[in-house]
């Protein structure tokens, strides 16, 4: 129990910066000094040191928040703040300290999900990884992403399977390290070379958490994220999964639900981890006049952006998308874990999208997509997932 | 139970009953961030394994009714109450010195009005500054108040504290932009000042309530003008042979009324320690400026050309635009760690204002007396002057000692001892005890000295307004409660 220890010497200079506040989303919304970043990087110190120790509170602040991956865009050094809050968590979950309600999700995403990668024999080239799909237990929605493909030609067979995400964020490595091993030997076994990532947290499993938990995948293996083979498959470029038959067959309007209106594109917590690009320091400073992709670059971002605009959506954005965008509510297992504060985050979410004129808010994330269309009911907005629009507009 | 552990609980019901009970927070693990602001000591504790002074609880209303509420139950009980805002103040304004409850506004943080016709907004005290700035820039507009904690303290807290930001030799320190405030009094009563700042109905009440870090009211909400997104906004970087030619060159450009957005001229030390480190340009010698415009193109570089000109004649370098936009750009790198100063050093920063015929002397009589004084733990003392008048100029200095003591105790005494000496010094010299950071637990002390006899005044309007001293004790020279 001492991964924290080795971020003492960042939590020592963090620990007494007001700097990251607004990057602080649950201190956004409780306003408690508790939960912003400073505070928490305060206590995680003191912990480290030895002044205090892991008491109920203690345990319950370091888990009633997401990542706060965002602080490292917010601050202009970057500090990744994500990673001692992970580290944190991992040494409160070995120590037996972890809230029921953490234990609880942890164990409900260790059951052993159904199947293995369906028909994945010698001729398949490509597996759909439902990995934050696996988390919804949502038929519907794993029938969307099929359909998605289908529509772009895309042979891809599903796999909805725990990827290790939500253990990993939840500190539970023992799980996630079993859950992603699981995964890795069912791309071994299946041949696969290419895995369509149904969403951006599983990219961010496969692409970063593995490596860290020491998880490789089978060597030349190809991770995609859904959204790009969609627009590859829109564009009519062929990425050797398939390939769209028909060059630019479902661009056009917006479909009727969207009425035509505006759109705002949520990008969900580990789209910024795997983006390519931070943002400039122009990006936090008041009066920014700058593009959007000041806020951060990279086909996370822009795959997503590239489909909308070739559907014939009318985009909108504010300071608080890309890199630094804020949490739907449904990252990291919070939504889980401390429902009231992840519905809060939603609220929050679609409060700023109505803000800024947006009639439609779409996301390429399932986990996304699913949290926000629950507290979007009785609102003006809604919520689609992409592959959900791609799919109704490609008819 | 104890009767005072069922007194305690018993009033935290009925705080719970005004806020919700989710608004009341007790836990040792949630008060701990409210005993620690920016100032140097209660850090300085925490850093040394001590524990600062901490309330007995925080609450957090969400509205100004239960803000009124609050302060009522707290004179019923002769409850101390602390008003919170964004905790970036560096001078212990927010410490709950005598416990109690430590009210958080932050909740407080709906804009009320955008009102392009006059250039206002209105909004409650505890929006966050940067949120603010923000909804602004969405509708054109700015609050040209842009200090390094932008990021992190709120309206009520620019108020509070006469606070002054990057930009206020154009537009002014917050005291310059506030229209009215509503403010809630000692006893509960909700008032607000006259709808304008200008005019003859008397002496106005409006700048009593701002500086005054919550002593005499709490701010709940205040009116604020607001400019227009300017056309352009250039800078310049000038290096001159000394601090001097570079402070004269800034006379003469604001008796000019060239109307510059921003001076920051640097002493060489800064020159040489900061500019050289932060903004990684190489400088070895003299004084560096920069210098910054906004407006029409056209009108800016008129200012620009009038005030390059004076720039040259006291023999400034001209470094280019480039120079001066990488500043500007970076301003706030100081104030982010891993740059900005923090432990183990022991550092604060003596800002004071004075005309433009005492700012040489008033620099060199605290640069020498601080040095001499505490040469044995090596203090060093550098500045810039940031914030420019019509009539005189800030010194934005600072000391640090690298090394001091470990302990404490012995700590503060230096820490204590180093301020009165800069205090007097200050004073000595026609400056005051601060420029924009305000008064807080540091400085309650100096404020009799500051004022003499006039003192009486604040100290009778306390007395009147606030009989138990309950709102902030400890600061601005009132003492504890009553």
């Amino acid at each position: 129990m001492n991964r924290l220890v080795a971020h003492k010497k960042d939590l020592y200079q963090l620990r007494f910066s007001p700097m990251c506040k607004p990057a602080g989303e649950v201190a956004n919304l409780t306003q408690l000094e508790s939960h912003t970043t400073r505070a928490r990087t305060m206590m995680m110190w003191r912990i480290a040191l030895g002044c205090v120790g892991w008491g109920p509170r203690e345990v319950e602040l370091l888990y009633e928040s997401t990542l706060d991956s965002i602080s490292c865009a917010f601050d202009v050094f970057h500090y990744p703040i994500h990673r001692y809050v992970l580290d944190a968590r991992a040494d409160v979950w070995e120590a037996g300290l972890a809230p029921a309600c953490v234990r609880e999700a942890v164990e409900a995403s260790a059951r052993p999900s159904v199947g293995e990668p369906r028909g994945c024999g010698a001729r398949a080239q490509a597996v759909l990884l439902a990995g934050e799909v696996a988390q919804l237990g949502d038929d519907a929605l794993l029938r969307a992403l099929e359909a998605a493909l289908k529509a772009a030609s895309v042979e891809a067979v599903p796999w909805v399977v725990q990827t290790g995400a939500l253990a990993y964020a939840l500190g539970a490595r023992e799980v996630a390290t079993a859950q992603a091993q699981r995964v890795a030997e069912g791309v071994r076994t299946s041949g696969v070379q290419t895995i369509v990532a149904d969403g951006p947290e599983t990219a961010w499993a496969l692409t970063r958490i593995y490596p860290a938990l020491g998880v490789g995948l089978p060597e030349g293996v190809a991770v995609r994220l859904l959204a790009e083979v969609l627009v590859d498959a829109l564009s009519g470029v062929r990425n050797g999964i398939g390939g769209c038959e028909q060059e630019g067959a479902a661009a056009g309007a917006l479909c009727e639900a969207c009425g035509n209106g505006t759109v705002f594109v949520h990008d969900s917590r580990p789209a910024y981890l795997i983006s390519a690009g931070e943002p400039g320091h122009t990006a936090i400073l008041p009066g920014y006049t700058e593009d959007e992709v000041t806020f951060g670059q990279g086909v996370a971002y822009e795959a997503p952006r590239a489909l909308l605009d070739a559907l014939g959506a009318r985009r909108v954005w504010g300071v608080w998308t890309r890199a630094l965008a804020r949490t739907s509510g449904a990252d990291d297992g919070l939504w889980l874990t401390y429902p009231k504060l992840a519905a809060g985050l939603a609220a929050q979410r679609l409060d700023y999208a109505e803000h800024l004129g947006a009639r439609l808010l779409v996301t390429d994330s399932p986990l996304g997509a699913a949290f926000l269309s629950r507290h979007a009911t009785g609102r003006r907005i809604q919520v689609r997932l992409l592959a959900e629009l791609f799919c109704t507009n490609s008819k | 139970m104890s009767a005072s552990d069922l007194q305690l609980k018993m009033i935290l019901h009925e705080l719970a009953s005004v806020v919700g009970r989710e608004h009341v927070v007790t836990d040792p693990a949630d008060l701990m961030p409210y005993g620690v602001d920016f100032f140097w000591v209660p850090r300085m504790l925490i850093d040394r394994g001590r524990l600062p002074p901490l309330p007995d609880a925080v609450v957090l209303p969400g509205t100004v009714g239960q803000v009124s509420a609050l302060v009522r139950l707290a004179n019923v009980y002769h409850i101390p109450v602390v008003p919170w805002g964004g905790g970036s103040g560096s001078q212990g304004g927010a410490m709950p010195m005598y416990g109690g409850m430590v009210m958080d506004l932050k909740r407080l943080n709906q804009i009320v009005e955008i009102n392009q016709a006059n250039g206002t907004v209105t909004a409650q005290a505890g929006i966050n500054g940067y949120d603010l700035e923000n909804a602004l820039n969405e509708a054109g507009w700015t609050l040209p108040h842009y200090p390094a904690s932008v990021h992190s303290a709120t309206l009520g807290g620019y108020l509070a504290c006469r606070g002054s930001g990057t930009i206020s030799t154009k537009y002014g320190k917050a005291e310059d932009m506030v229209l009215s405030v509503q403010v809630v009094l000692p006893n509960g009563d909700v008032v607000r000042t006259l709808p304008v700042p200008n005019h003859a109905a008397g002496p106005g009440i409006l700048q009593l309530f701002v500086g005054a870090e919550g002593s005499f009211g709490i701010i709940t909400e205040a009116t604020m003008r607001i400019e227009k997104l300017p056309q352009v906004r250039r800078f310049r970087s000038y290096l001159f042979p000394d601090m001097r030619a570079g402070l004269e060159a800034g006379r003469r450009i604001m008796l000019d009324r060239l109307q510059p957005l921003v001076i920051r001229l640097y002493d060489e030390r800064s020159t040489i320690k900061t500019v050289r480190r932060v903004l990684d340009i190489d400088v070895e010698r003299g004084a560096y400026m920069v210098i910054g415009f906004d407006g029409f193109e056209d009108v800016v570089a008129a200012q620009e050309r009038h005030a390059f000109a004076t720039c040259e004649e006291m023999g400034g370098e001209d470094l280019g635009e480039e120079a001066g936009r990488q500043w500007w750009e970076h301003r706030y790198d100081f104030y982010f760690p891993p740059k900005v100063l923090d432990f183990p050093w022991m550092f604060g920063t003596l800002d004071t204002v004075c005309t433009f015929d005492r700012i040489e002397p008033l620099y060199w009589a605290k640069r020498t007396a601080l040095e001499e004084t505490y040469k044995d733990w090596g203090l060093f003392y550098y500045a810039h002057f940031s914030h420019w008048y019509p009539w005189g100029v800030m010194a934005y200095d600072r000391f640090i000692i690298e090394n001091p003591p470990q302990d404490p105790d012995q700590a503060l005494a230096l820490h204590n001892e180093v301020w009165d000496l800069a205090v007097r010094v200050n004073l000595e010299h026609g400056g005051v005890i601060n420029e924009h950071h305000g008064v807080g637990l540091k400085l309650a002390r100096h404020l009799r000295a500051q004022y003499g006899p006039a003192f009486q005044v604040l100290e009778g309007l306390k007395s009147t307004l606030d009989p138990h001293h309950l709102l902030n004790p400890g600061k601005m020279g009132f003492g504890p409660p009553r």
